[in-house]
């Protein structure tokens, strides 16, 4: 399973769950590992306090042991005494009555000495190895260690160091005490330097023991004991007194005796140190370990306790925890399960009612009071829910108001298809019409380009008429100029004339005769310019006349060639017209063209109306899959149907007293069409499927009356454009005639 | 004959204005067609200034404002007439303009008429008479007396002085 599958509730139960306890279990993990590793180093401080301690003790004892036996052997007391048992035995032997003599004279001052000092026993031994006296008087007494059954004891071996110096021996199993047995051993030396015999101490186990046993402050389990270089123990184990005692270890093997530990094997080997080991018993300890010198070998002194006596708190702290641990995952879990409920139920209330929304079920209500944001989503929800039946209720209705619209548009397509095939075959006719026209514009065309060429041919004649006229005026003109000097002529000839008359009135009876001449002369120059007068005053005349008709011919010219323009201005309008009339007959071949695509469209639109209708009739069957409950059904129908009622209201109210849109109108309007309305609704709820039928029946009326007025309004337009298309050929020609008429009255 | 009996003058008749005028022949000198004529100045208006006839000096006056007539227009038949008047000692040359000049014509003494005394408007002294020709009087006219003796002298200086300024 995902995580994301998981519930909610436990999704938090699982969350809560682990931060409580990784809470916890950091806490107790670090606060036992921290406490237990201070343990740790406390016991270990202790442990280490405590070997050093044993280990000075031991090394002490050793000491002191060693420095006994240096102040003993060079005491006159003892040497006397050895020399003497010695002496005795040698000469003798044990039974004689030197010998008791010497043992009664020593033989009790030497038994408190070693109670005193409690050593197990007291050797004198002779240079050729007789063991001449002990204290204890043991089997060993009278034996020779050089050559006797005790060659190669313990005793043997101490009494060849001692011979050499003094030394210690360490503790193996002598058989003539039945026990492990450690010497001290040293010449006895008299005052010449001369030695005498070996002394030589057995060491009691005791008092190591006592040492080692001492236990302040080591608990139940802490023990300190001493391990020889041969693994066995060299102080009884206090913990296993039985089987790991000196003697027991000495008896029996190392491994089921002896002590082969980690921590003894480092402490053999010279190390220091302490470490978790497991002990000679099986049992993880801590054990801290040390070398000991004894004279020449090295003993390891181990201080352990187990760590089930250390840890014991720390594992009582651990168990504490745990319990906590517990307790807090048991809080956790009943404060989580109690707060995923407080968030999932509402949730699965949300859910619940989604899934009713989803099987269309719009009468569910969700039943969440909170202001959080899962009231937030429920307040959404049900305004969702809200929404969605009001747009369910309008989409219902309006699926009962397209079908009905959807067959209106049917009928009214059907009605458009016949009149656009009726306006096909009128546009037929006009495109009859127009073709006459266009023939009768291209006479006219060929008309006006004939007068064209007449005119232009009168604007020429005329031009040249025009210069003759000119001409004629310049020859007149010359003529008179002429005649002026006839004129001028005349007129001296009359001075002249004068003058002679003058002379010969002057002149008396003499010049009568001349008189006479001169005045026939004069008659004569009279009668000249008489008729120069006449002449220039005729040319003059000829002159204006001429003059008068170059200009009433130069007032004609610019007549001609204006009607010569006009002419041409009308030929190149009939070819506009022409073209004009080309192009209104393309235009009403697009026209037809487009009547009979109206038609086709129309037809169409009728069928695509009738699949709308039962698109609608599938959009409402669609719709029903929601349930409303009566009342939002009402509610939300009667608002839309309102709507509807508002829109016919108005736009009756536009056409009766134009425009009352004031809110009073409106407020006026909505109680009247209310209760007309709810009944018809009402009474129609029971037969379901007819419902929505009936109540667009109630409306019905009001959308026939509309229906009517979109027909009149459709055959208008078909009249209109039918009758505006026949007219606008006409008047489009008019128009262009206009303009020609416009255009001769500019100019 | 008889004719000769009849003492007859010959005039030259010009008009001025409406009227006609005549001077006795022995007064006229020349007819001359009209010609440009040189200003002279700071002489009386009437004086329009002097033409050159034959190398001599001519003064032109102007007959129509001499008379008290709006001045002359020229036209094409507008003339000047070199007079010839006779001082006590010698003769002075004069140019008068005319309006037109008619004829030469022979009038009978018989035919003159004395001048109008009174109501002419005219000053009548330098009219020596009036003759009737066919329906119309022809003023005759005493060119002597229609220059005053200062005038004559003041025209007889001018024409002296001419060459002497000029």
């Amino acid at each position: 399973m995902k995580w994301k599958d998981i519930k909610i509730g436990n999704k938090l139960i699982i969350v809560f769950l682990a931060i409580g306890i990784a809470a916890v279990a950091t806490l107790g993990i670090l606060s036992f590992s921290e406490s237990s590793n201070a343990l740790m180093k406390k016991t270990y401080g202790e442990l280490e306090a405590v070997r050093e301690i044993k280990k000075n003790e031991v090394q002490d004892y050793f000491d002191q042991r060693l420095s006994d036996i240096k102040v003993y052997s060079v005491n006159s007391a003892v040497q006397k005494a050895s020399e003497r048992f010695i002496t005795a035995f040698d000469t003798a032997g044990l039974n004689s009555p030197a010998y008791q003599k010497w043992e009664e004279a020593h033989g009790a001052k030497l038994k408190r000495y070693i109670d005193e000092y409690e050593y197990y026993d007291l050797f004198f031994i002779s240079n050729d190895g007789d063991v001449a006296f002990t204290v204890a008087k043991e089997d060993d007494l009278g034996e020779n260690l050089v050559s006797g059954r005790l060659s190669g004891s313990p005793l043997a071996k101490a009494f060849k160091k001692g011979k050499n110096g003094y030394g210690i021996t360490d503790f193996s199993w002598y058989d003539i005490s039945d026990e492990p047995a450690a010497f001290v051993s040293g010449p006895i030396e008299d005052a010449e330097g001369n030695r005498i015999g070996v002394l030589v101490y057995q060491l009691s186990l005791d008092a190591i023991n006592e040492m080692m046993h001492e236990r302040a402050g080591m608990g139940e389990t802490g023990e300190t004991y001493l391990v020889g270089q041969d693994h066995r123990m060299r102080s009884d184990s206090y913990l296993d007194p039985e089987n790991h005692s000196v003697e027991a270890s000495f008896a029996g093997t190392v491994e089921e005796n002896g002590v082969n530990t980690v921590a003894a094997n480092k402490a053999l080997n010279g190390q220091k140190g302490h470490e978790i080991i497991t002990d000679y018993n099986g049992n993880p300890v801590l054990s801290a370990y040390t070398p000991v010198k004894v004279g020449d070998f090295t003993w390891a002194l181990l201080a352990e306790m187990d760590e089930a006596e250390v840890m014991a708190p720390v594992n009582k702290l651990r168990n504490e925890i745990a319990l906590v641990a517990i307790i807090v995952a048991v809080i956790i879990v009943v404060v989580s399960i109690y707060f995923a409920r407080s968030i999932s139920t509402p949730i699965n209330k949300g859910v619940a009612f989604a899934q009713k929304l989803a099987r269309g079920d719009l009468t569910a209500r969700i039943d969440v009071d909170q202001k959080d944001e899962i009231g937030q989503l429920a307040a959404s929800l049900t305004n969702m829910s809200e929404k969605l039946k009001e747009v369910v209720a309008n989409i219902q209705s309006g699926a009962d108001n397209i079908a009905a619209a959807s067959q209106q548009t049917s009928s009214s397509s059907q009605q458009m298809s016949q009149g656009a095939s009726e306006q096909a075959s009128s546009t037929e006719e006009v495109s009859s019409s127009m073709e006459e026209m266009t023939s009768n514009i291209q006479q006219n065309t060929d008309n006006a380009k004939e007068t064209e060429k007449i005119s232009n041919n009168a604007a020429e004649s005329i031009r040249k008429g025009n210069e003759a006229a000119q001409n004629s005026v310049e020859s007149m003109k010359e003529i008179a100029e002429k005649i002026s000097i006839i004129n001028d002529i005349a007129f001296q000839t009359n001075i002249l004339a004068l003058n002679a008359a003058v002379e010969a009135a002057r002149a008396g009876e003499h010049g009568k005769g001349f008189a006479v001449v001169a005045s026939e002369v004069r008659k004569l120059a009279e009668r000249s310019a008489e008729a120069a007068n006449e002449i220039d005053e005729k040319s003059k005349n000829g002159v204006k006349i001429s003059e008068e008709a170059g200009q009433q011919l130069q007032e004609v010219v610019p007549e001609i060639e204006k009607t010569s323009r006009l002419v041409q201005e009308i030929t190149a309008a009939s070819n506009e017209m022409n073209s004009g009339a080309d192009q209104v007959n393309s235009a009403i071949q697009q026209l037809n063209q487009v009547t009979q695509q109206n038609a086709a469209s129309s037809e169409e639109l009728a069928t695509s109306a009738e699949e709308l209708s039962s698109q609608a009739d599938q959009l409402k069957q669609v719709t029903s899959f929601f349930r409303l409950d009566d009342q939002d059904k009402h509610r939300y129908q009667t608002v839309t149907q309102k709507n509807i009622d508002f829109a016919h209201m108005n736009q009756n109210q536009q056409q009766a007293a134009g425009n009352q849109n004031s809110p009073a109108g409106q407020h006026a309007t909505q109680p009247a069409a209310q209760p007309a309305g709810q009944p018809a609704g009402q009474q129609a709820q029971p037969a379901k499927p007819q419902a929505g039928y009936n109540k667009t029946g109630g409306n019905g009326n009001e959308q026939a009356a509309g229906e009517k007025d979109g027909d009149g309004f459709d055959l208008k337009m078909y009249n209109d454009s039918s009758s505006g298309q026949g007219n606008d050929g006409s008047s489009g020609a008019k128009g262009k005639n206009d303009d020609k008429d416009n255009d001769f009255e500019n100019y | 004959m008889d004719a000769q009996n009849q003492e007859t003058e010959s005039y030259l008749t010009f008009k001025m204005g409406e009227e006609e005028f005549g001077v006795h022949v022995s007064q006229v000198l020349n007819i001359l067609e009209m010609t440009r004529i040189t200003d002279v100045p700071k002489t009386p208006d009437y004086m329009k200034g002097v033409i050159n006839l034959r190398g001599m000096v001519l003064p032109v006056i102007d007959t129509r404002i001499k008379f008290g007539m709006p001045e002359t227009e020229y036209t094409h038949n507008t003339c000047i007439v070199v007079m010839d008047i006779d001082m006590e000692e010698d003769t002075i040359h004069v140019g008068a303009i005319v309006d037109e000049v008619l004829s030469v014509v022979e009038i009978e003494k018989s035919q003159i008429e004395p001048p109008p005394s009174l109501g002419n408007q005219y000053k009548s002294d330098f009219i020596c008479g009036m003759a009737k020709l066919e329906e119309q009087f022809v003023m005759l006219l005493d060119m002597k007396k229609v220059f005053s003796e200062d005038e004559i002298a003041g025209l007889a200086e001018t024409t002296k002085q001419e060459p002497a300024e000029g």
